[in-house]
Formats: C-alpha cells, structure tokens, sequence
C-alpha cells in the first residue's frame, strides 16, 4: 500500500504530469470560453395604450329638461324654438343619431294627426318669444317632420357630422315645433310632452 | 533542465493565446451593435429611441393600430432572435377581451397576448446578415362594450439577438 501512495506521488511530483494537469486546466478555461455565449438586447420604449371615453352631452349635461319648447294654450300655427348645444365631452371623436317622439296621456292624439312638426337647424338662432318663436338662420338638418308616439323614432337617422365631432367640439343645434296651421280641432285641449334622445358613438367612417 | 521548462512554458503560452485569441476577435467585434434595430429597414440603430406607437394613444372599439420595425442580426453569424412584449398597467383590459395585443412577422401567425407582464411573441433564427420585420398590433375589439371605456395598457418591447450554440 504504501509502495503504491509513494508510486502516485512519484507520477504527480513529475514534471511531466505537471504539465499535463496544466493543459488540463488551459483546456477546461478554454472550454468553458468556447460555452459562454453573447446576447444584445434593446427595448422600444413603452406606450401606453387608453380606450377612449364617450361622453355626448346636451346643454353640459347627459339629460336636459326644458320648458322654453313648451307652448301653453297653442293654436294652428304657432311655433316654440330653443337652441341646445351637442357636446363631445369624451376624449375620441364621435358622431351622433337623435331619436325621438310623444309621450303623455294625448301623445296618441298628437300622432295619428301629425300635428307637432319638428325643424332642426344647425346653428340657427331663435328669434321671436313664447308661441312665436322660431329659428332663423343656418342649415335646415331636418326638415319638418310629425312627431310620433314612438320616442324611438329616428329623426336624424344618418351619423352627423359629416366631419366626426372631435373631442371638446360642440355643435348648436336649434329646435322648432310647429303646431300644424291645418291641425284638427280635436286636438284642443290636450297635452303632449316632446323627448329627444341623442345617441354618440365612436364609429365615425 | 532550462531548455525542458523553457519547452513547457512557450507550450503553455501557445495554448493561452490560442485560447484567448478567438476572446480578442470577440472584444473587437463588440464595437458595433450586433442588433440593428429600424423603423423602415433602411438606416440602423442599436435603439428604436422613440416608441413605435407614440408615448400616448387613445383607442376606440373597432379601431386597430399597427407598426412595422425591422431587426437585422449584424453579429457576423447566426444568431438566435427573440421579441417579447411586455405588458403592463392593463388592469384587466385584456382578460376583459377587450384589447387584443399580438406580433407577427412577415405574413406569419399573429401571436396573441392574453396576460399582462412578458410574453415572448417571436423566436427564431437568423442567418448573418438578416433582415426581420417585426409587426405589432393593438386592437380594441368592435364589439367592446362601454365597461372597456377608460381602460388601458401599457406596452413595451423587448429584441434580444443571442449568439446561437450549436
């Protein structure tokens, strides 16, 4: 046994051996260089990415109550106008479809005579007071129209504007209601509330 | 005796400079990016130094938005390309199916992000030299309701070209 340890140890004091092992350990470093491996890296910068928000609003709000279109003891003929003002409040650019019609005990009455004629004008301004009040100026968008006792009736069907409402942009749009000058006395008497609902959306092709 | 270590020692110099001559070729070569990034494949940077959607972009349903870049390996060999993106901030935007994310190159495959953090979306190799359009695209779905209102992500990129072992 010891004649053995004393023959290993002859071997590993050998200049020769020596030299071995230190190959071995050149070979293992360049070895270890042949399995390194480079990498490159970039990164493009990050966006951040927002649905936008749709907000139409009329005279700044979501719903709006006026009495200003409101006639009291009308007769053939007379005409109540209010200008209100279509908003984007949203961050997108939208456009928009408006519906509406009668509701109220007589809005059947209203109806079937079409009697309660409705003009839109874009940018029209209201001149004359009460139930002589009418819009001037401007583009007629709608032409007058009988209001139904169906509030889902499109009265401007067709996405307005042409150029999408951008965002924070507002459009004046003026409202007529015309009583019908050929109105049948049947309707005397009786009472119809008018609602209009304007619908936006971000389809603007 | 002197001429056996002498013997010994230039054979042991050989050995190291052989060793550390392809190391030398390496540091030189690291002069020059080996990944060359650019938005319409004509003028190369190491970096795309602004974002390739811009920094902001508003998105409404039915509105997709994509980009093209262009990734060269200049390594001077084959190498290995990955692109991952990562995702960040989308408060659930895309569990809500609302934003679509994906990549693709050429006419490939899109590659859909379905989870926020990094995901990669390409890997392939390329060969010296090679060009590598990489498209990206971001998309709110048409019929995303107004819950997806207000909602977003944020989107980064990550290219990284690795040296290919055999």
């Amino acid at each position: 046994m010891t004649s053995n340890l004393a023959s290993v140890g002859r071997v590993l004091a050998s200049a020769r051996t020596r030299a071995a092992l230190s190959l071995g350990v050149v070979m293992a470093v360049g070895a270890t260089g042949t399995f390194a491996y480079w990498t490159d890296d970039a990164v493009i910068s990050g966006t951040s990415f927002t649905a936008g928000t749709l907000d139409l609003q009329v005279n700044n709000g979501n719903s709006y109550a006026t009495t200003t279109l409101s006639m009291t003891g009308m007769v053939p003929g007379n005409t109540s106008a209010e200008v209100l003002t279509i908003k984007n409040n949203g961050t997108v650019p939208l456009k928009y479809t408006m519906s509406g019609g009668l509701t109220g005990t007589d809005a059947a009455a209203y109806g079937t005579a079409g009697s309660l004629l409705l003009t839109v004008v874009l940018n029209g301004t209201r001149s004359g007071t009460g139930n002589s009040s009418t819009c001037t100026g401007g583009t007629t968008i709608v032409a007058p129209v009988a209001l139904t006792a169906t509030p889902g009736t499109a009265i401007i069907g067709v996405r307005r504007p042409t150029t999408a409402l951008a965002a924070t942009a507002t459009e004046s749009l003026c409202f007529q209601v015309t009583l019908d000058p050929n109105a049948p006395s049947s309707l005397q008497g009786k009472t119809a509330t008018a609602t209009f609902t304007a619908t936006g959306t971000s389809d603007v092709s | 005796m002197k001429g056996r270590r002498l013997g010994a020692f230039l054979l042991v110099a050989i050995l190291v400079l052989s060793v550390a001559g392809p190391s030398q070729a390496a540091i030189s070569a690291r002069h020059w990016s080996r990944l060359g990034l650019s938005r319409m494949g004509h003028h190369w940077t190491p970096n795309l130094d602004k974002p390739l959607f811009g920094r902001h972009l508003d998105l409404v349903p039915g509105q997709t938005e994509k980009r093209t870049f262009y990734v060269r390996n200049q390594s001077g060999e084959q190498a290995r390309l990955r692109v991952s993106v990562n995702i960040t901030k989308a408060h659930r935007s895309l569990q809500r199916d609302a934003f679509r994310v994906a990549a693709r190159t050429r006419a490939g495959w899109w590659q859909h992000v379905r989870h926020t953090g990094s995901h990669a979306v390409l890997w392939r190799t390329m060969a010296r030299g090679a060009v590598i359009p990489v498209t990206l695209r971001v998309r709110i779905r048409p019929r995303a309701d107004n819950s997806s209102m207000d909602r977003g992500l944020r989107l980064q990129v990550k290219v990284r070209l690795s040296q290919r072992i055999r």
